[in-house]
């Protein structure tokens, strides 16, 4: 091996046993023993410390690579394709919908017209089944488009929906949004697409972002965030933040406020606009959506660090 | 709302503080780092409802490793740009983008890294980067990947160090490009 490139001194040793460390404690079945016996090989010095950052350091970003080639037979799940009207089952486990509103717009320009088009408008929320395991959750003010044709694709025109897709080896489900495409891969998972902002977070399975391009697979548990069509940033996230909406709550890691009074606009059915001073300004945290607005306010302006003027539909915020 | 009990998960977190402070310890190599640490895990345990998981110690573990690494890279991150905070900020080299937010703990490589990767993947014997792949990619257990070659865990393990210390030596190489 060429030494010189091996951290400094005595270290290609170290970084032997660090990257045995690596491989043990990032075993979903690491025993709390494992991970005290670590804690003991990390306590012999900095120099034991340095030699695991560089490991995970060389670690990130490896989730981008290939998985191994599917070996012939895929699951056969059979999908019927049912009419995209079909909204029996979704009472179950969705107790925040109360009802199911399906409506049929017709899109008056761009787009395919063969494509049906739903729209919430901001505070309503609805879901649409396109067959009996998968369904889309929308959020407000957001526009899906459905293929009757063809029940394993949607497009996310504006907003923000929840897609819990049956996963089908030979027919994956593609989602696509703007100018990217998603292709699932088992799955629940929450697109967003408004206000510059884009992004995709995963709960259970995983997703390929842009199939044909970048390939990047985001898996449960992760996000990928780009902002202006640039800029991909992948995230650790809990997986009980996807589509935290659904629950009245907003995670947020970093996001500008622009983006942050899109959502608060989307699920609270107020317009609600940010000076442009501070709609780049930045906020970490979760945000509870609260019914009652005078409370609702107060706490925005708090977590915020904003003021939220009253207007005739909803809020202005300034500095 | 349904009120929710505390979770299985806070409960163990408060019967296990010591021993995973302990380990933050170690793992930042300072008590007073530890303590901080683990305060922002009790804080995101407390506000994320985690659902029901399989051995909540093994996971408090690994959200333990996961945020002191992060306080150490943005530590470094600091260190790095008090040195030289010209070029500060996001850089945005190639489609590889640098977040400077402390909870980024995962970056996109750029394509044409990864596409090398995988080249260095592809020239190691096939069982090795098949089970990387199948470990690191498609997050299967050691033990899973054992039972399914019908080889022992132990000889998983191998073939991981392997893979590991291959990428990491070809990465380094690109680095300092010499």
């Amino acid at each position: 091996m060429n030494d010189k490139h091996i951290l400094n001194r005595d270290e290609p040793q170290l970084l032997d046993e660090a990257i045995e460390w690596h491989v043990r404690v990032s075993d979903p079945h690491a025993s709390p023993s494992d991970w005290m016996a670590f804690g003991k090989w990390l306590d012999q010095g900095e120099a034991h410390r340095l030699a695991y950052d560089e490991v995970c350091e060389n670690d990130l970003g490896l989730d981008g690579l290939q998985e191994n080639p599917a070996e012939g037979e895929t699951d056969e799940i059979p999908s019927t394709p049912v009419p995209a009207n079909d909204n029996r089952k979704w009472q179950v486990g969705l107790g925040l919908v109360a009802s199911l509103f399906i409506a049929f717009l017709f899109w008056p320009s761009g787009g395919s017209p063969e494509l049906d088009i739903f729209q919430t408008a901001p505070g309503e929320t609805r879901v649409i089944a396109l067959g009996p395991e998968t369904r889309i959750e929308m959020n407000g003010d957001t526009v899906v488009a459905t293929d009757p044709a063809n029940p394993r694709f949607a497009r996310l025109d504006r907003g923000e929906a929840v897609f819990f897709v049956k996963h089908n080896e030979s027919k994956p489900f593609v989602v696509e949004s703007g100018s990217f495409t998603l292709r699932d891969e088992g799955t629940v998972f929450n697109v967003r697409n408004a206000e510059k902002l884009f992004s995709v977070s995963v709960s259970e399975g995983s997703v390929r972002f842009n199939p044909e391009q970048e390939q990047q697979l985001v898996k449960a548990g992760q996000s990928l965030t780009l902002t202006d069509g640039k800029n991909p940033v992948l995230r650790a996230i809990e997986p009980e933040a996807v589509a935290g909406w659904r629950e009245g709550r907003l995670y947020y890691d970093n996001a500008p406020l622009s983006a942050i009074a899109a959502d608060l606009g989307r699920l609270s059915g107020k317009k609600i606009s940010v000076a442009d001073s501070i709609s780049d300004q930045r906020f970490t945290g979760v945000i509870l959506v609260d019914k009652e607005s005078e409370a609702m306010a107060q706490k925005l302006e708090q977590l915020l660090g904003v003021r939220a003027e009253n207007t005739d539909e909803g809020w202005h915020f300034v500095p | 709302m349904s009120g929710r009990d505390d979770s299985e998960i806070a409960c163990v977190f408060l019967a296990k503080r010591a021993v995973i402070k302990g380990f933050l310890s170690s793992r930042l190599g300072n008590a007073a780092d530890a303590e901080d640490v683990l305060q922002d895990l009790w804080l995101k345990i407390d506000r994320l409802k985690i659902g029901p998981v399989d051995d909540p110690l093994s996971y408090l573990f690994r959200m333990a490793q996961n945020a002191a690494y992060d306080r150490r890279r943005s530590a470094k991150r600091r260190a790095d740009r008090e040195q030289q905070w010209v070029e500060t900020q996001s850089s945005t080299a190639g489609s590889e983008y640098v977040d400077d937010s402390p909870d980024v703990v995962s970056h996109l490589l750029s394509r044409e890294m990864l596409a090398e990767v995988e080249q260095v993947l592809d020239g190691l014997p096939e069982r090795t980067s098949y089970i990387f792949r199948s470990f690191r990619v498609e997050s299967r257990a050691q033990r899973d990947i054992a039972a399914e070659l019908d080889i022992s865990v132990s000889a998983v393990e191998k073939h991981l160090r392997k893979a590991y210390r291959a990428i990491i030596d070809f990465r380094k190489g690109v680095d300092s490009d010499d």
